[in-house]
């Protein structure tokens, strides 16, 4: 299957210390997986700031992945839509928090 | 042109008839035994038939359905139904293919109006949101629309559109009508129709409304052209 530009859409969120789920963060289970190949991070505080994504079923957590961030620091990375950085499986959500106020996170994804 | 059909993801601007060429369209007169009607044409004339919806259409939200309905100017079964062909041009016709964007977007048709255009025989007509008898965005590109659309329009043949939504976000779809209009004119000699049968001159064949029966209605200048094609008729010609 092809992937067009207009088959990719946004995850964002801004994150602070309780846990939020990414605007169109649940893969539909109609779906085989989702593939993520843009991340957007921006740590806005002005102390170093550790961001945790955590992919979960329902409430379940099944994979947690930690990022850590300096003082304003920025993670801006864009891969080929055939060179994912993360697969999350159908059925599955992504959800979010920071150790301190605040993260602002944005996802580039498509579905397939 | 080959007397073969094209390809299914063949883009719609290469199985389009020049000006000269001839097509012949079918349709389903009797399931038991088998009969087709078929009617021959040459086309006279053809000129690019291009439409755009964008902003017309409604945002469909997850795993949702917009339609089935007709394609009208403001949106779908919004104002006048742009592809209604007035009686006054009867030999006039639409051949075109439907571009989809995004690709999570799922296109189904009705040709006619009440007839959910279907590929399966069974018993179950399709309906809206059915896992079949729709086409995916990525199998027919809002840039490229491919056969898997091919559609084709006449005066009295009535044609409606419906969407789902497949992805698990909101989306505001976009549709492209991309083909050509063309002025035929009717081919009533049999011994040339014989031919194009027999593929000793080229035709390209085209369904009418998908595989599932359905009673038609056909402007009146047309009926004198009707050509029967029956198991007794296929035999005589392979002879």
């Amino acid at each position: 299957m092809k992937i067009d530009p207009s088959d990719c859409f946004d995850m964002e969120a801004d994150v602070g210390t309780v846990k939020v789920m990414l605007s169109n963060g649940l893969v539909p289970i109609t779906k085989f997986e989702r593939k993520v190949y843009g991340v957007f991070i921006n740590n806005r505080a002005g102390t170093a700031n550790t961001l945790t994504l955590t992919i979960e079923k329902d409430t379940t957590v099944e994979r947690t992945i930690l990022i850590t961030l300096e003082a304003y620091g920025t993670i801006d990375v864009n891969r080929p839509l055939d060179s994912p950085i993360l697969s999350i499986r159908s059925g599955r959500n992504i959800k979010a928090v920071a150790s301190s106020p605040s993260i602002t996170v944005v996802l580039n994804a498509y579905d397939q | 042109m080959e007397t073969t059909s094209e390809g299914l993801l063949t883009p719609i601007t290469e199985a389009l008839a020049k000006e000269n060429f001839n097509i012949s369209l079918i349709f389903p007169t009797r399931v038991k035994p088998p009969e087709y009607e078929l009617y021959f044409f040459r086309v006279a004339r053809r000129y690019p038939l291009h439409m755009t919806y964008d902003s017309e259409l409604k945002s469909i939200e997850p795993g949702e359905t917009l339609g089935p309905n007709f394609v009208g100017t403001a949106g779908l079964g919004e104002g006048k139904d742009v592809f209604e062909i007035w009686e006054e041009r009867p030999f006039t016709i639409y051949h075109f293919g439907i571009g989809i964007r995004p690709g999570e977007i799922w296109l189904y048709r009705s040709i006619p109006a009440d007839v959910m255009q279907s590929g399966w025989a069974i018993e179950l007509p399709p309906r809206m949101g059915d896992k079949r008898d729709y086409v995916p965005g990525h199998l027919s590109p809002y840039d490229n629309p491919t056969v898997m659309t091919e559609t084709i329009v006449y005066h009295k043949l009535s044609f409606h559109v419906g969407l789902r939504n497949d992805s698990g976000r909101v989306i505001r779809p976009s549709l492209r009508f991309l083909g050509a209009g063309y002025e035929l004119i009717p081919i009533a000699a049999r011994e040339i129709i014989d031919k194009m049968i027999r593929g000793q001159i080229p035709c390209r064949f085209l369904t009418i409304g998908g595989l599932r029966f359905f009673t038609y209605n056909l402007p009146d200048e047309w009926k004198p052209y009707a050509v029967s094609l029956t198991q007794a008729e296929v035999e005589r010609l392979l002879r």
